[in-house]
């Protein structure tokens, strides 16, 4: 595993360095905190072992830096400073560092530590199952390219920029994000439940049919529920319930399957709406060709207060070149991108206006 | 480490800590032994202009840097000097700190006199 140290003082950067590489770690040194930002924008580091003190970004900066960014991986990062005392260990904690040691350490010490830190990186390997899970209920579903990829970037693009509204600014922080990166593409996974003569069927489906395919939505939700029931503590879990019960209701009530509206409608759920019918009006399905972005927008625009929620529509209004730049990167390039936001202001400077 | 190894208690470096936070690796030991021949010198003469120029910040910077390495390779006595210098330039006391200067001067006379770098290799052979 590659380990990215941070420490302006070659003595200790050293030291440090030969500890790691003994433990059998792959190091790479740098001496200040901007420095390892640009490093761990690469998306090669996933573990950091950072002083506090250091020239032009220090270790606390760094952290913040870290934690704010919307990458695709989290990053387990171990403070190692002379700053002692417990005011010391809270602020570098809730900076956003997992772990907080104080200089003189000692080698094992820093190897336990760094153990910790590779038991909960690979909890992101829960991440991964929960997409291929989607991902496999999906593959039932013979045309919709991307559509959970594209789904899950449309979520994160409408929330971040919802977080930074006075409304939402309580109520949508940066685990809510990754939450619901995380859990959106769950939203179909019903449709495991959904007979092939019903999902695979080429046109409009009958009014009875429809009744069927409605029921995908109380189907993952019930599975997802009981999921929920034996690990309540999981946020993921409720969160993904949430989405998948709701995401067919609509804001004025007349939605499926319980007809909610306005909030009592789950955020989530009122999101994912959004991004869900964004991508199916712009993608081709067997009953209809692609439509343009404008001709979606205008759509969404007229749901506005009655298929979807106005701040929500309003979110999607004022960041729909991240709409668009999204929408081209997740047809053309890859499946996933290594820094959203880094990566999809490339695109915006890019692209046509 | 071997339990019988030993440091003479005047050495101002506890070599046998030295070398457990080296992992027994002496060259890596006497690699970090000569780095602080040079760095701690050029420390001490970086603290002496940020004192000149009475920038109590950049002064705290150094001596916390310095607190910092002194404390990896066991020099403890320095690393009391220096955290006592950056408490003082943190508290912006800095009248006292021509004699706290001194103090550390003194301290890392006592290192260079010992010569440091063959220190390990003694440590390792005890």
């Amino acid at each position: 595993m590659r380990v990215l140290v941070a420490e302006d003082d070659a003595i200790s950067a050293e030291i440090l360095a030969n500890i790691l590489e003994k433990f059998g770690y792959e190091v790479t040194v740098v001496n200040d905190g901007q420095k390892a930002f640009e490093m761990i924008r690469t998306g090669r580091y996933r573990m950091v072992v950072s002083d506090w003190e250091m020239p032009n970004t220090n270790g606390l900066e760094l952290c913040r830096q870290i934690r704010a960014r919307q990458g695709s991986g989290y990053i387990y990062l171990i403070l190692l400073t002379s700053h002692g005392g417990v005011n010391n260990v809270v602020r570098g904690l809730n900076a956003g560092a997992d772990d907080f040691l104080t200089k003189p350490y000692q080698p094992e010490e820093l190897r336990v530590r760094l153990r910790t830190g590779e038991r909960i990186l690979s909890l992101e390997s829960r991440d991964i199952m929960i997409f291929a899970l989607a991902k496999l209920a999906e593959a039932r579903d013979q045309d919709t390219g991307l559509h959970l990829e594209r789904m899950r970037e449309y979520c994160r693009i409408l929330a971040t920029d919802l977080s930074e509204t006075e409304k939402y600014r309580d109520v949508i922080d940066g685990e809510y994000i990754q939450l619901l990166y995380l859990t959106s593409p769950l939203h179909d996974i019903g449709k495991v439940g959904v007979p092939d003569n019903v999902l695979l069927k080429p046109g409009r489906l009958t009014k009875e049919e429809f009744e069927i395919m409605k029921r995908h939505t109380i189907i993952g939700g019930n599975t997802l529920q009981a999921a929920a029931g034996m690990n309540p503590e999981a946020k993921f879990l409720s969160m993904a319930w949430d989405i998948a019960m709701t995401h067919h209701e609509r804001y004025d009530g007349t939605g499926y399957p319980r007809g909610l509206a306005g909030e009592a409608i789950p955020l989530s759920g009122r999101i994912t709406a959004l991004a869900d019918v964004y991508d199916a009006l712009t993608s081709d399905r067997v009953y209809k060709p692609a439509y343009s972005h404008e001709t979606s927008r205008a759509i969404i625009l007229e749901g506005r207060g009655t298929q979807f929620d106005p701040d929500v529509v309003d979110a999607f209004v004022r960041c729909e070149n991240l709409f668009l730049a999204a929408r081209r990167l997740l047809v053309e390039g890859s499946a996933e991108l290594e820094n959203p936001a880094d990566e999809l202001e490339e695109a915006l400077l890019a692209s046509p206006t | 480490m071997s339990p019988e190894l030993s440091t003479p208690e005047s050495s101002p470096i506890d070599v046998r800590e030295l070398l457990e936070r080296c992992m027994g690796n002496i060259e890596l030991a006497e690699r970090v032994l000569a780095k602080v021949e040079s760095q701690f010198e050029a420390d001490i003469a970086e603290l002496e202009r940020a004192y000149a120029q009475r920038n109590g910040t950049l002064m705290a910077g150094i001596a916390h840097r310095l607190k910092g390495s002194s404390s990896n390779v066991a020099a403890h006595d320095l690393q009391r000097c220096a955290a006592e210098i950056e408490e003082l330039a943190r508290r912006e006391s800095l009248v006292e700190f021509p004699a706290q200067l001194e103090k550390l001067r003194g301290e890392w006379s006592r290192i260079k006199n010992a010569s440091i770098v063959p220190l390990a290799a003694s440590g390792k052979n005890a």
